[in-house]
Order: structure tokens, then sequence, then C-alpha cells
């Protein structure tokens, strides 16, 4: 949301801003550097299974139920505001492919509990309700009574970690601010977390879940912090002798890609890629090269174990375990191959149980659904 | 620049709404009355008042029409009828970018053409240092469909722009002034919003005047609001707001 104009005039709308939004409920929430996350319980309640040889863990950024809806913001369209039909009907078949795949925990990124973009259903509770998960924690990244733009109005959107067993200890560990945008932006802009949060499996007391949805348009280091207090708390979890399964939307590149600019795939009609990667907006997002060194951004993460093996894939091979699909210009997103729907991998998870994960799946056939993949894969107890 | 606009619009409209003040008692012929966020007020002969905010009208056309009939046993009687058409106003307010408040025409759709008609009676009793007024009100935009989706689910805002999608509202009210000395006066009052389908709409404020001089009347105090949202339609959502005003009335 850049401002334009002088600034006299932006500390005179800022001043308006103030004295208009002024009221005893804050417009923006904000919040401590670590809280409690709010906690779900699907309604009814399915039977968990006490004894756990396997685990089947999945990611998914599920784009707020809007399928592959031609939004403004993140795809070429114009779209704002989804009827309740439209939003029931997408998550209709995020369900669906949620019960066809049987994950035993899940970590959404991009659920909407309270967004008039989609009509106000709580996705988190709509999915719970449906769904073999009985248990749910949520951490907001973006609650604004009304985002004064584009007609968005109310939202509450940010991660969830689902599960068939209890969760507790659920925490909402902040990111960083951007620093590239001022600060009217800044503050109805979106705040990231770490959602972390223990599993009370069967026969493992000391089992964790963590959340993450890291910056995508930062142009800044911000997107190196993210992932360095990733690494932090993850590495905080193995140094406890604890055992944690994590993953999320990482914005971010494998450091086998060597691919780092998709501004000409990611492109509007009207845009242009210029080389101008500060000034350009349309690179924010598609040009992955603005912090230093950023090819080995996710280097620290693979002394985890990954659930895809890209270290062993041929350069050829790497669309396999593609997980975002930039905005096609074929309106319908038809006539695509699983491959080459998908064009880059930004969705990840890793575990540290010392035998890895088996069964490591990108489900590339999951189109329509969202603008990413999930990605799967299975712990095996002995 | 847009945006400056925008916003000032913005504020007029809801200064509008958060200063409304209600007497059967018209304003004396040729006594003119404003402020900075009210209405430019006109009295007028035959006990009638007419009241239109003049910034706001070039994007929100407006006006109220205040007729005082007579005093039965002490009790002041008196009707008011106004006109508004919003759809300019909204019409700059449905963009891309900063300032949108309602979504583009290709999403929801184009604002139609939005005339409301409002009637109330208004009943005020004077006593020898406050009096008290007591207001009943029917609302109609005939033939007013609009979206759900454009309606801006915020306090104040909600209740008034759920007239554009029912079609149809009523409202009722009381307000106590009180005079306390010659330079001070506070003002209290309660209103009621009924729409079809929603759960009632309650405001209440509370406002104490300060007369700077003959001519100009420094304002403050609060607004409170509560109501039930498309997002919290199974518990209440109550908000307060401050408010600070200058106003000022000379003879024609």
């Amino acid at each position: 949301m850049p401002f334009t104009g002088n600034s006299n005039l932006k500390k005179y709308a800022v001043c308006l801003a103030v004295v208009f939004f002024f009221s005893c409920r804050s417009l923006v929430t904000t919040y401590e550097d670590v809280e409690s996350a709010n906690s779900y319980t699907a309604s009814p309640l399915q039977d968990e299974p006490q004894n756990v040889e396997s685990l089947k863990v999945m990611t998914w950024n599920i784009r707020f139920g809007a399928g592959r809806i031609p939004f403004f913001g993140d795809s070429c369209g114009d779209r704002v505001l989804m009827t309740k039909g439209e939003t029931e009907g997408y998550l209709n078949s995020i369900v669906a492919y949620i019960k066809s795949t049987e994950p035993d925990i899940l970590l959404l990124q991009e659920v909407d509990i309270s967004s008039k973009r989609s009509s106000y259903v709580n996705q988190l509770q709509y999915i719970l309700d449906r769904t073999h998960l009985n248990y749910g924690a949520y951490a907001s990244m973006w609650n604004i009574e009304i985002v004064a733009s584009d007609g968005l109005g109310k939202v509450d959107a940010g991660n969830a970690i689902l599960s068939r067993w209890k969760i507790t200890d659920a925490e909402r560990i902040k990111l960083p601010l951007r620093t590239d945008q001022d600060d009217l932006t800044q503050y109805f802009y979106l705040r990231r977390n770490i959602l972390k949060a223990k599993i009370t499996l069967p026969e493992h007391d000391n089992f964790y879940a963590v959340n993450i949805h890291a910056t995508a348009f930062a142009k800044d280091d911000t997107k190196q912090k993210h992932i360095d207090e990733y690494v932090n708390v993850l590495n905080g979890i193995e140094e406890n002798d604890d055992i944690f399964i994590s993953g999320g939307d990482l914005n971010a590149l494998t450091p086998w890609t060597s691919k780092r600019d998709f501004c000409e795939d990611d492109k509007c009609s009207d845009d242009v890629c210029d080389g101008n990667y500060n000034t350009n907006t349309v690179y924010e997002g598609s040009y992955f090269e603005f912090i230093p060194n950023e090819i080995n951004l996710l280097r620290p993460l693979y002394n985890f174990n990954p659930a895809i093996d890209s270290v062993s894939l041929q350069q050829d091979d790497l669309s396999l375990i593609n997980t975002h699909s930039p905005w096609n210009t074929n309106a319908n997103n038809t006539g695509f191959s699983d491959v080459d729907y998908w064009d880059r991998k930004l969705d990840y998870l890793f575990t540290n149980f010392e035998d890895g994960f088996i069964n490591g799946t990108t489900h590339q056939d999951a189109h329509e659904l969202s603008d990413h993949a999930p990605v799967s894969a299975t712990l095996a107890f002995p | 620049m847009k945006i400056i606009l925008q916003i000032s619009f913005i504020l007029l409209v809801v200064g509008g709404i958060l200063f409304a003040g209600d007497t059967a008692y018209p304003l004396e012929n040729g006594q003119r009355q404003m402020g900075v966020f009210q209405p430019r007020i006109y009295g007028m002969n035959n006990n009638l008042e007419i009241s239109t905010h003049p910034l706001l009208f070039f994007v929100k056309p407006n006006v109220k029409l205040k007729k005082f009939y007579k005093e039965i046993n002490g009790l002041g009687l008196a009707s008011r009828y106004s006109f508004d058409y919003p759809t300019p106003l909204f019409k700059i307010l449905q963009k891309k970018g900063i300032g949108g408040l309602l979504s583009n025409p290709n999403d929801v759709g184009k604002i139609p053409h939005l005339i409301v008609l409002q009637g109330e009676l208004l009943a005020t009793k004077i006593f020898t240092q406050y009096s008290v007024t007591a207001k009943l009100g029917m609302s109609t935009c005939l033939g007013c469909t609009l979206d759900s989706r454009h309606l801006i689910d915020y306090d104040l805002a909600y209740p008034r722009m759920a007239l554009y999608h029912y079609g149809i509202g009523a409202n009722m009210g009381l307000d106590l002034d009180y005079i306390y000395s010659e330079k001070i006066s506070l003002k209290a009052d309660m209103d009621m919003f009924f729409l079809p389908e929603e759960k009632i709409f309650l405001e209440h404020k509370f406002l104490l005047s300060y007369n700077l001089s003959k001519k100009y009347i420094l304002t403050a105090g609060y607004k409170y609001s509560y109501g039930y949202y498309p997002f919290n339609k199974l518990e209440g959502l109550w908000n307060l707001f401050p408010l600070l005003d200058l106003s000022w009335q000379w003879n024609k």
C-alpha cells in the first residue's frame, strides 16, 4: 500500500487517519514477543489413535480458501470479497483433499478466521468440524478491524496447527516487521509469526509442531531475520532433546534452485520487468536475491531432515518438487500438467527425528485449491 | 491529494453522526449555527429549521427540514424530514488502493442510486434547567438492494449503511439537555436502530459544551456504540469514541 505525494500530505493524511480511527477498540492488534496462541476444538470430536506407529504430517498454504480466484494483490485480478458460497465451495474441496490424504498433523498458512474477504467463515473451525482432525491452535498474522484499502475491510488471518491429539503449550512467537515500509503502511501490514505447539502424542511427551509463514514481499533483510528466528526456535527444541516436525511457507527457494528471478512468470499485463529490483514493485515476491547470499538462506534448515530430498535431485527434476503457482494468464487454469502448473518450491517440512521422514510427497495434483501445493511426509516410529 | 479529500469527507460524515443533536424546538428565525463537524442550521420563519452540511453537499447531497407544530401541556411537538443521497460519496470510496473502503465495481458491483428519506417525530419537554426530548423515526431507501459486502462492518457505519441493503429501518431515542450555568451545558442521549434481520444497535453520547464567547462553543465528550456485526453475530461489541468540536452561531 504505497503512499504517493509529498511528505506534508502524508503527515496530514496520517493525522487525519489517527483522528478518524481513534477509538477504544484498537484498529490493529499488536503482539508481545511470545504469547499464547488461540485454541480450537472440533465438533464433534473424532476418536484419536492410541497407538502411533507412524505419523503423517502435511503443510499447506490454503490461500484463505480462495482457490485460484483472481484476487487483487497476489494475482492479476480485481476480486476482493468472496461470497459465502464461494468460500465454502473452496473450503469443501480443501476438506475433501485433507480427508483423502489423512494427515495426523496439519500445518496451515493463510487461514482466515474472521475476514470480510472470506465472508467471515472461521476456516479453522470449518476444517476441524469436517475432518478427522480434533484440535487446533491459531496465531494471527493480520488482525485488523478495517483495512481501508481496496474495500478489504476486516481481516483476521494467520497460521494454524491441526492435530488428531490434544495441543498444549501453543505459543505465538513474533517475527520482525518489515522495515522497508513507511510507518503507516507498516502499522497496518502483516505481523508474521511462528506458531509452536506441543502435541500430546501417545507414548511421546516431547513432541512439538512448528509452523511458519515467512515474509514474501520484503526487499530488506526481513526474510533473513525470519529464517534466523525460525532456525533458533528449532534449535531450541533440539537442544532440549525434544522432537519436532516443522514447516510452512518459507517464501524462499531451495539452495539448489538456480533461477532466482520470476518476474516474467509473475508479472501482470501492465508490469514491466526492467531489472530495477529495488524500485519496481513487480519484483516484490518475484525476485529471490534481495538479501546477500540469499541462495544459502535455507541451508541451515537442511541440518535437520527435510521431507523432500532436494539435494539428490537433478536440476531438471526440481520441477517435481515445486509448490507454488503464479497467476496463470489462462483464467481457468486449465491445460496444465502437474509439473508445469507449479514453478517454484516455497513450502517445506523438516524434522529432527533421527530417522527422518519417509514418503515425502509434493501434492502437485492439488490444482485449483490454492496457489500452493501441500507437502506431506511420514515419521515411522520404531 | 485525493486521499486527503476522501478522509476529510469521511471525517465530516462521521462527525455529523457523532454530534447529531435533537430537540423539537427550532432555531429562532434568522439564527444560524454551524460547527466543524456539524451541519449548518438555518432558523426560518413559521417555526421552520433547515440544515445541511455545505461541504459534504457536493459528494453527499443532504438536507433536513424541521417543522415545529405547537406545545401541548408544555410538550413541544415537531416533525423532521431528511433527504440523503450518498451514492457519489460511495463511488469515491469505491476504489483500488488506499482509501478504498468499498471494493471495486468488478468485484461486488456498482453502487446503485441510493435515495434515503427519513421522517421523525420529536417531542420536547422543557423544565427550568433541563429539557427532555423523545424521538421516533422511520427511514426508507426505496428500491435499495446494495450488496451486503459493500456495507462497512464497523461501529456507527454499519447500522446506517445497512439501510441501503434492507431498504427500511427505524430509530428511536431520548435526549437530555442540561444547562448547568450560563457558560456550561451538558447533553446525554441514547439512540436505538432497528433493522430487518439484525439485532438492535445502541448508541449513546455525552457532551459537555462550553461557551467560549457569545459566538463560539467548544464541545467535548464521548460516543458509545454497541451492536452485532456480520463478524460477531453471537456476541455484542462495544466501542467508545472521543468527541471534540468547535461550533459557532450568529444572527442573519
